[in-house]
């Protein structure tokens, strides 16, 4: 070649980079719009639906499933399945109970208790799958029958309440005040992240965002800040606090560090990941042992809510749920591809079809064969544009 | 039309979007005929292929496919194979868990009420081998996965082709093939030729084309740039029509100019790998020096790519020896202590092993570097990925590799060639010492082949140490200073680049006289 193959000729103009996923998840942002305006118009319902103690109460509703489901999405995006999650609240929320009740700790030795436990739950479920290659299907089957036997050996199978009084707050609510400053705080993430990303790539000479689109995306974002306001102007749920912070975080994660990063490649082509030097074993470690402590989050939350525990059917189906949102949420079952935006959403559809289902008085049969046929409807949408995509 | 023809296409036009992939192109194969294809990537080979096998229906392209005067239209793979197109597809799409019989009987197993009869459909699919010469070569009771990737091709073209094919269209078919397997396989489709067979032969290779074809198309920027007959042509001639404008033939003279290192960069000691029972490799030694390129040759199953895998520390099986690394005495256990010894590999399977499929070019490209890289100064310490410093990354070896496509582009759009450049360019950020490429222009037209030799040219200019494994004697000619030829699991031979002959490397790696190549029937 005359040219040096690797020189660097002069920088030539480049159209804005795409973001993992976009059209996907504003389809299904489309599809969430679109129960809420049925609900909003429905005769039945749009007396409740579009009050804010009703949105506050889904939103707090939804919260548990929102924090697992922020692990679940990394786990299935490595191209694995936890199925463990519901039985696994059983027992992270037993140790709580009994350490508060039978056992008379204060209620942060007992958190700290049952986080500890789902850390070394998930480090087990990290080793199974990545060091033992055992299936994660399986792996976390075992977990998922061994857990709530577990729990119910724990507590001799009887329900454990009332919980302590310095429990209570994880499913308590946040004043007005202390709401409204949360919103402010997410505002002012939610913008500084998109202008900061803006002003750098600026800086450096890189090709940006046209300003419509940033413009459209602060739209969004104050839209949300404006809903919220107005949701929670009675305060906050505690949980729904923990969910907003945990989905921040977990689409950070996933968008910006390299334990995302990794988890798209391992998920991907994982035999191109361990060629190109990837952790491949910790990374699906991390992943399971997050999922872990995130459901170890939910169980403390739901056992706050209801102010005791019952082993027995705590978390039942959960993971079955969680699953569900993901999936809705436009993440790939086979793995390699996943947003944490969808997931929120995916979650939040759930909890609408089951909150809208019950103003409308239909009985919980219907809500199973709905719910079902959201997910089917997703896949089947997903699949149909995978393959108009690939020509 | 006339009735001349066993296939045509006329004025076809197919986009992606806002990609004209095809712009009327037209492709004419008389009856009988051996017809060509080339033309470089992005040319229009892959969708003009998906249109004639039905993977594109019938509807999303414009123009007409017309088979022995009959327009057809064709919505399916299934209408394609109705129509008597048979194509075998560059990609493999064999079942790596089945054996080979119940690959080649797939979808038309032997047997009633659903139960199928094993003894026939091994009876069969050895039948099926037999007319390729290949049923004493292969167990039909194998699993595919095996194979080596030659043999696995094989199998594949053996069941894609069946008896009543009007037009077999091969695309690509020797990429992975030894050059005794490709002689083979020329033989073969010269013997069906004679026995009337129309066929369509897409390559890469010219040399395959010159010495097989009646005729070639040449495609450019999606449409037809020549028809050439094969008797009246140069390969400048067809080279100069797929890159529209004159190229120079360039048969670089290996150069000999040694760096004059004191010890070399990698040496390596009696390696041996594999139980007692079934070694892989035996006894290897040999040694790396700065700046030189190696090319290992040796025919399927001789060791190349176990080699390559056990230097980079993928070996599954019991591995011995002694590698030395700069001298010191190295342990290569991992990928991950490969990397950490500064080796690079680029490996033979592109989409399985290479590229990351749900990513993006920049992402692929940043894969090995994100915890070195850092614009801020601060922020890979904490885990995280600096976008912008990775986008920076990504559009530097973009523009110094010449990929062709955008850093924010999903990788799995990229032609072969430029997705291979991606899978050697996500290792130039910290340039290797040593540098393995395994296969590395399989599946690579001409014009980007050249580039991967500039580069690889280049790096070994600055100093690393470059070993290739080829089953292509012309690129093994074309770069290596040096060439290792391997058969079955031992060095058989050490030739210097400037010197040796394809003879001479075909006559080591076959082992002279000892060993029988598998005869051709003539089947027709």
């Amino acid at each position: 070649m005359t040219q040096s193959a690797l020189s660097i000729p002069a920088t030539r103009p480049k159209p804005a980079p795409l973001r993992l996923g976009g059209s996907r998840t504003l389809r299904i942002a489309l599809v969430l719009f679109a129960l809420w305006a049925v609900l909003a118009i429905h005769p039945e319902t749009r007396e409740a639906f579009l009050t804010s103690g009703n949105l506050s109460n889904l939103t707090a509703q939804v919260a548990e499933i929102a924090i697992i489901s922020v692990g679940m999405t990394f786990v299935i995006l490595t191209g694995g399945i936890d199925l463990s999650v519901g039985a696994a609240m059983a027992f992270f929320g037993v140790i709580v109970a009994t350490l508060q009740i039978d056992h008379h700790q204060p209620a942060a030795v007992a958190i700290l208790a049952a986080l500890a436990a789902s850390v070394v739950v998930g480090l087990w479920h990290g080793v199974l799958v990545a060091k033992m290659k055992i299936p994660p299907f399986i792996a976390t089957l075992s977990g998922f029958l061994s857990y709530r036997g577990i729990a119910l050996l724990l507590s001799d199978a009887r329900g454990l309440s009332p919980m302590s009084a310095d429990f209570a707050f994880l499913g308590a609510r946040i004043s007005p005040a202390a709401a409204t400053a949360a919103c402010i705080v997410g505002l002012v993430i939610g913008v500084a992240i998109p202008v900061h990303r803006y002003r750098r790539r600026r800086a450096l000479e890189l090709p940006t965002e046209s300003l419509a689109s940033l413009g459209g995306r602060a739209a969004v974002i104050g839209l949300v800040f404006v809903a919220a306001l107005w949701v929670y102007r009675a305060g906050m749920p505690f949980p729904v606090l923990v969910a907003a912070i945990v989905t921040g975080l977990g689409a950070f994660a996933l968008q910006s560090t390299r334990l995302g990063r990794y988890a798209f490649a391992v998920g991907g082509n994982a035999e191109a990941a361990r060629l190109s030097g990837i952790p491949v074993v910790r990374v699906k470690v991390a992943v399971y042992a997050i999922t872990a402590v995130l459901t170890a989050v939910a169980a403390l939350i739901a056992a706050s809510r209801t102010n005791g525990v019952t082993p027995g059917n705590m978390g039942m189906n959960r993971e079955l749920d969680v699953i569900t949102a993901v999936v809705i949420g436009g993440t790939s079952l086979s793995g390699g591809r996943a947003t944490m935006l969808g997931t929120l959403l995916g979650a939040l559809i759930f909890g609408t079809l089951s909150n809208g289902l019950n103003l409308l008085g239909v009985s919980s049969n219907w809500q199973l064969i709905s719910t079902g046929a959201i997910l089917l409807g997703a896949s089947m949408l997903d699949s149909w544009s995978t393959r108009s995509e690939a020509h | 039309m006339t009735r001349d023809f066993a296939l045509e296409l006329v004025g076809v036009e197919k986009r992606f979007g806002g990609v004209h992939a095809l712009r009327g192109a037209n492709l004419e194969v008389r009856r009988g005929e051996i017809m060509g294809l080339c033309g470089e990537n992005g040319a229009g080979k892959s969708t003009l292929l998906k249109i004639l096998s039905g993977v594109h229906p019938f509807g999303s392209y414009g123009g007409d496919v017309i088979v022995d005067g009959e327009v057809r239209r064709m919505h399916a793979p299934a209408d394609a194979r109705r129509a008597g197109i048979a194509v075998i597809h560059q990609e493999l799409t064999l079942i790596p868990e089945l054996s080979v019989a119940q690959n080649l009987m797939l979808g038309r197993e032997p047997g009633r009420l659903g139960i199928v009869d094993d003894a026939e459909l091994e009876a069969l699919a050895r039948a099926d081998l037999a007319r390729f010469g290949f049923a004493d070569e292969l167990d039909v009771r194998t699993p595919v996965k095996k194979l080596g990737i030659g043999l696995q091709q094989i199998v594949e073209i053996v069941r894609a082709l069946p008896q009543d094919a009007k037009v077999l269209v091969l695309d690509e078919p020797t990429a992975a093939l030894t050059e005794r397997e490709t002689s083979m396989l020329t033989r073969w489709l010269e013997a069906l030729r004679a026995g009337g067979t129309t066929c369509v032969y897409v390559s890469h290779k010219l040399d395959e084309i010159f010495a097989l074809c009646d005729r070639v198309t040449v495609l450019r920027d999606g449409r037809t740039a020549a028809v050439l007959d094969i008797r009246e042509t140069t390969p400048r001639e067809v080279v100069t029509a797929m890159v529209g404008r004159d190229v120079a033939s360039a048969r670089r003279i290996a150069s000999s100019i040694s760096f004059a290192s004191t010890t070399p960069v990698l040496e390596v000691r009696g390696l041996h790998l594999g139980t007692a029972r079934s070694r892989v490799l035996r006894d290897i030694s040999f040694s790396l020096a700065h700046g030189e390129i190696t090319a290992i040759c040796g025919a399927m199953g001789s060791g190349r790519t176990a080699l390559l895998s056990t230097l980079f520390g993928c070996a599954r099986v019991e591995v011995s020896g002694e590698i030395r690394i700069d001298g010191v005495r190295a342990v290569i256990a991992s990928p991950a202590d490969a990397i950490r010894h500064r080796i690079a590999l680029v490996p033979e399977d592109r989409k399985g092993a290479g590229i990351v499929p749900d990513m993006t070019v920049g992402q692929n490209l940043a894969l090995t570097s994100l915890a070195s890289l850092d614009v801020m100064g601060w922020t890979t310490r904490f885990g995280l990925v600096d976008a912008c410093a990775e986008e920076q990354l990504a559009e530097r070896h973009i523009r110094s590799l010449r990929i062709h496509g955008d850093a924010s582009a999903a990788v799995v759009t990229l032609s072969g060639g430029n997705q291979q450049k991606v899978v050697l360019g996500k290792w130039l950020e910290r340039p290797p010492k040593i540098l393995l490429l395994d296969e590395p222009t399989r599946g690579v037209d001409i014009g980007a082949r050249e580039e991967i030799y500039g580069i690889l040219e280049e790096l070994a200019e600055r100093g690393v140490a470059i070993l290739v494994a080829s089953s292509d004697l012309i690129e093994v000619l074309r770069l290596a200073q040096r060439i290792l030829v391997l058969r079955d699991g031992r060095i058989a031979g050490d030739l210097d680049g400037a010197t040796a002959t394809e003879g001479a490397i075909v006559e080591l790696s076959t082992g002279a006289a000892g060993h029988r190549a598998p005869m051709l029937q003539v089947g027709t």
